[in-house]
């Protein structure tokens, strides 16, 4: 380790994640990795090697330096498997259509989803039931499509009615002289009772509509396939949010699958203006990534930049909604979140009909709404279904916590040691007094009982639920009266600990809470040394560093600074009928969302009734 | 990487920076809460420090008594004979362990003597000096400063402190204490026109001075003469003036009642007015300031006329004898009264500030606004034709409830 710190030779040290010792037991498993593939459409040109790009998983693809290297042993090994990778990714890139031969097709398919090792893809051979018989094959994974409804919307109807419905290939009665083209149509017209069906002419197309859960239907002679809607694989259902919990309002979180979430916000915003658009992002695949936004508010602009953000992603595996925003966020050095991560199909809803994005990403219950500010990561979706003095005040108590989070044990630090004039007298003495068995200066306790906070709370989330009982006792000992009693920490520091503790926990955004918890210690630094000269050092440059902060294109600290139009929703809670104008940093199309008069029963004909948001 | 662990290192050296300059953790600080100052008996000054004894205060009081001359009360007073104030507190470094720290001082005490002899030179190190806060409150006490402050020993608290405090805080339920903190003493101490004062102060006396049983005011003692038994170790009540920064008279628990009228600082009092139909009874009420004095002056003849309208109200608290005075159409008998016995109380004040020559009841800072310029003011020399000023005394009380008892009838 020391060798290192003082000098490492310019040349490049293999690791064990670079050595390729996890990728030829990859291999050798089947190359499972293949599935990975799908998105590979657009970034031919990401990585210098296509065949390396799919055995790394996550490591190698996302190397920052761009020093990314193949392992030569490993590709002389096996150069053989390399180049099968790289025919199929060509077949793939290149947009190969499919062969009119089925023997070809099916060949083809095979080596794509690596038939044989491969015991998932599922080429069900059928003949489809006109006069004569013809050929055809059915390709679908198995576990991810709907067995039934394969059977009864499929299977079923091309192989025993479609005589019924005379779509014979050499001329049925109610058609003359029919082509391919018809054939394939009269298929999809009249035969399957699948709810979508699309055609598909490359082999791309067909291998990540497969890959998404559809069955794919190529008829012997025709060089095209048709895909029917199959999906069936497993989810969650929708559930209570985990992390987001209100006691007034809906009691629906997002789950896994970005169609349910996405309907659940449709569920809620019945409006024909309501966006939902699929992009690519990376290597997710398409359908798999969706752009969510109320086309007559939104700003174009902002959509198109968040369209274009995602889609000029080049990453290897990006279903989370996590890496996806540290793609996407204007400044990744600082530690704010820029985007707002939610799981409340509600809070999206406000957010879309504010004027804002949201970004759906399939496998994971948090949505993304951009642009984000400081306020309202600070703001909880219950503030608004609760009465507005109400909602006020738990605002207050909000920031309050926040403060608490952020500064108190810095300002004890600084009191303490440097400004002690700052307390009362029978505080101070009672203080001292209970410092006087403490062996260590009042930062180290105070790191001591952070650091030993810090522990338990981390230990808290990955501790299994089985033993989690024992973790509050252990963590009572450390933070309480065991800990005072063997004058490790004076009594006060406890309650100190507590309620910056109990303050962070009101911060209602993880990932905000996360940055707090990370800029406690910073402070903590700076009151030790400075005392409140240096806590006040460190607001500024926090302050300073907020204020240039953007999120697509938005001031970070919008509306406050710089000073733009506030409604009554930014810092304190106003009355529901008072915020008649949407957030004026978002520059949305429609400024209005209610007219001035919007309780239109209070005194009646002078109100005027309707005409919001013209 | 590198980058990583030369931020950590440099974390960690930020730790060890604090140990080098002004970083002090309260236990390894003694703190002071009240300096006395007291002429020297080897030296020019005698300076008691109270320091407090946090474990003691902490830990619920009966620790071991420490040195010095303290008990209880968790503290210990240190007396050092010192050419100066602050060279006192130097010394104070020598023979206590830990860094005195002046911040947290609540008084200042000077023994009557020394007071009288002239503090103006404390003064100011009081003012300049940055450990002193100007929220402390300047004490004269009868007898030695050293003696004062290590008998002074709490009855009620744990904390030395906290006595000081709460004992000073009288101010606000009784007329007897004065309140000026150092702040305003200083002010006061600098402008012409109004003369400070500090709070008369003094240890309990051994055995109690009675002179015959006839009728007194009750404010009509100082601290030092209250005639009791019992009670706390100190006593505060009535006032020192001071002039040109010496303590030239004092003021008894009445004058001081008056003083706070003028000053601003009354808050409530009760009134015992002999009852006007039964003169061995008292009516007894509560008295507190309608509005702010009204204070009119005129310069007649080179020589101010001054115009006082004092307006209270209040509720009566006791009748004595029984007799019903509270019906609306007789309640002007006890607000007569009252404002007899007030008329009477402002009249003595105002003699008694003419004839030391010592406006303390500020009656300069109404009269300033007659003059264009500092200078014109200033040459008018109030201080000087204060004494022949002539006065014009209206008081008006008008008794607002009549506590819980409406029609009384006497006990038969």
């Amino acid at each position: 380790m020391l060798k290192y710190l003082l000098y490492r030779k310019p040349s490049f040290i293999p690791s064990v994640f670079e050595s390729g010792i996890e990728d030829r037991m990859d291999e050798n498993s089947n190359q499972s990795g293949g599935n990975k593939k799908e998105g590979s459409a657009k970034d031919s040109t990401g990585f210098g090697n296509g065949g390396r790009q799919d055995q790394d998983g996550r490591g190698g693809g996302k190397s920052k330096d761009g020093g990314v290297k193949s392992n030569p042993v490993t590709e002389k090994r096996f150069a053989g498997k390399i180049a099968e990778n790289k025919a199929i990714d060509d077949i793939m890139n290149n947009k190969v259509r499919l062969y009119p031969g089925l023997d070809n097709n099916k060949q083809v398919l095979e080596k794509i989803f690596r038939v044989p090792q491969n015991k998932d893809p599922v080429f069900r051979p059928i003949s489809i039931g006109t006069k004569p018989p013809t050929r055809a094959m059915l390709l679908y994974l198995d576990g991810i499509t709907n067995t039934q409804l394969q059977n009864s919307t499929i299977l079923q109807p091309l192989m025993l009615l479609s005589e019924l419905r005379n779509v014979g290939q050499d001329g049925g009665a109610a058609v003359g002289n029919q082509d391919d083209e018809d054939f394939i149509e009269r298929i999809k017209e009249a035969v399957l009772p699948s709810n979508q069906v699309s055609e598909a002419e490359t082999f791309e197309q067909v291998v990540n509509d497969v890959l998404n859960g559809n069955t794919a239907l190529i008829i012997d002679g025709f060089d095209r396939a048709i895909l029917m809607e199959t999906k069936g694989w497993q989810y969650r259902s929708v559930g209570k949010p985990q992390v987001e919990a209100v006691i007034r309002g809906p009691q629906e979180g997002f789950t896994e699958l970005v169609k349910i979430n996405t309907t659940l916000v449709r569920k809620i915003l019945h409006r024909p203006a309501l966006v939902a658009e699929y992009v690519n992002a990376g290597a997710v695949g398409p359908a798999q990534c969706a752009v969510m936004y109320l086309a007559d508010v939104a700003n174009p602009d902002l959509v198109k930049e968040v369209k274009k953000r995602l889609e000029l992603i080049r990453a290897d595996y990006l279903s989370e909604p996590g890496l996806v925003e540290q793609m996407i966020e204007d400044s990744p050095v600082v530690p704010v979140p820029q985007v707002l991560t939610t799981e409340r199909p509600d809070r999206v809803a406000a957010g879309l009909i504010e004027g804002k994005v949201a970004i759906f990403i399939n496998g994971n219950p948090f949505v993304m709404l951009v642009p984000c500010t400081f306020f309202n990561l600070t703001q909880s979706p219950e503030d608004a279904y609760i009465r507005w003095p109400a909602g006020s005040f738990i605002r207050i108590i909000r920031y309050l916590g926040l403060f608490m989070a952020l500064l108190l044990p810095a300002h004890y630090i600084a009191i303490v040691a440097y400004h002690p004039e700052f307390i009362p007298t029978d505080l101070l003495l009672a203080m001292t007094g209970a410092r006087e068995k403490v062996p260590f200066p009042s930062i180290v306790e105070v790191l001591v009982m952070e650091t030993s906070f810090e522990l338990i709370r981390e230990a808290g989330i990955r501790i299994p639920g089985t033993v989690g009982t024992t973790l509050g006792i252990v963590g009572a000992l450390i933070l309480g009266q065991a800990a005072v009693s063997a004058n490790i920490v004076s009594p006060i520091l406890i309650i100190v600990v507590a309620v910056t503790a109990l303050g962070s926990f009101a911060i209602p955004n993880y990932s905000f809470s996360l940055s707090i918890r990370l800029l406690r210690f910073v402070y903590i630094m700076l009151a030790s040394v400075m005392g409140l000269m240096g806590i006040l050092v460190g607001v500024y440059i926090h302050i300073g560093v907020l204020v240039s902060l953007k999120s697509f294109g938005v001031p970070f600290m919008a509306p406050a600074a710089p000073v733009t139009i506030k409604g009554t929703d930014y810092f304190m809670r106003g009355p529901v009928w008072s915020q008649e104008a949407r957030p004026d940093y978002l520059d949305p199309l429609k400024t209005r969302r209610q007219p001035p008069k919007s309780r239109s029963w209070l005194r009646r004909g002078r109100g005027k009734r309707g005409g919001g948001g013209k | 990487m590198k980058k990583v662990i030369s931020l950590l290192l440099i974390g960690f050296l930020l730790l060890l920076v604090p140990g080098c300059y002004d970083y002090n953790d309260p236990d390894e600080i003694a703190w002071v809460l009240a300096v006395g100052l007291d002429k020297g008996k080897q030296n020019k000054l005698t300076v008691t420090a109270v320091v407090a004894v946090p474990k003691n205060i902490a830990g619920g009081g009966g620790g071991q008594p420490a040195s010095g001359g303290g008990g209880g009360g968790g503290f210990f007073t240190v007396s050092m004979e010192s050419p100066t104030f602050l060279s006192a507190l130097e010394l104070l470094d020598s023979v206590v362990d830990r860094r005195a720290d002046l911040s947290h001082i609540k008084w200042f005490v000077f023994s009557r003597a020394l007071a009288e002899e002239g503090i103006a030179k404390y003064i100011d190190v009081m003012a300049r000096f940055h450990q002193f806060r100007r929220t402390s409150h300047i004490i004269v006490c009868e007898g030695r400063t050293e003696d004062f402050l290590s008998k002074g020993v709490p009855k009620l608290e744990d904390n030395v402190g906290k006595y000081y405090e709460l004992l000073q805080r009288g101010w606000r339920y009784t007329e007897f204490i004065p309140f000026d903190t150092f702040e305003s003493f200083y002010l006061k101490s600098k402008m012409p026109g109004v003369a400070p004062l500090g709070i008369l102060a003094s240890l309990n006396r051994k055995e109690p001075v009675y002179t015959g049983n006839s009728q007194k005011e009750k404010g009509n003692y100082q601290a030092g003469k209250i005639p009791r038994k019992g009670g706390g170790e100190l006593e505060f009540m009535g006032a020192a003036i001071f002039k040109g920064g010496k303590m030239i008279a004092t003021l008894n628990g009445n004058q001081v009642g008056v003083q706070k009228i003028f000053d601003g600082t009354m808050k409530r009092t009760f009134i015992n007015a002999p009852d006007p139909k039964h003169p061995n009874d008292f009516i007894i009420v509560e008295a507190k300031p309608r509005q702010n004095p009204q204070v009119d002056v005129q310069i007649i003849d080179g020589y101010p006329h001054i115009a006082v309208d004092i307006k209270m109200e209040g509720e009566v608290v006791s009748i004595q004898s029984g007799e019903n005075y509270t019906t609306p159409d007789r309640l002007y008998i006890i607000e007569n009264a009252v404002e007899k016995i007030l008329y009477k109380e402002i009249s003595d004040t105002l003699a008694k500030s003419r004839e030391i020559e010592a406006d303390f009841l500020g009656f300069g800072l109404h009269a300033k606004k007659l003059f264009l310029t500092w200078p014109e003011w200033v040459a008018y020399n109030w201080d000087e034709k204060y004494p022949e000023a002539t006065f014009d005394i209206k008081v008006d009380y008008k008794v607002r409830r009549t506590g819980l008892l409406h029609e009384m009838a006497p006990l038969q």
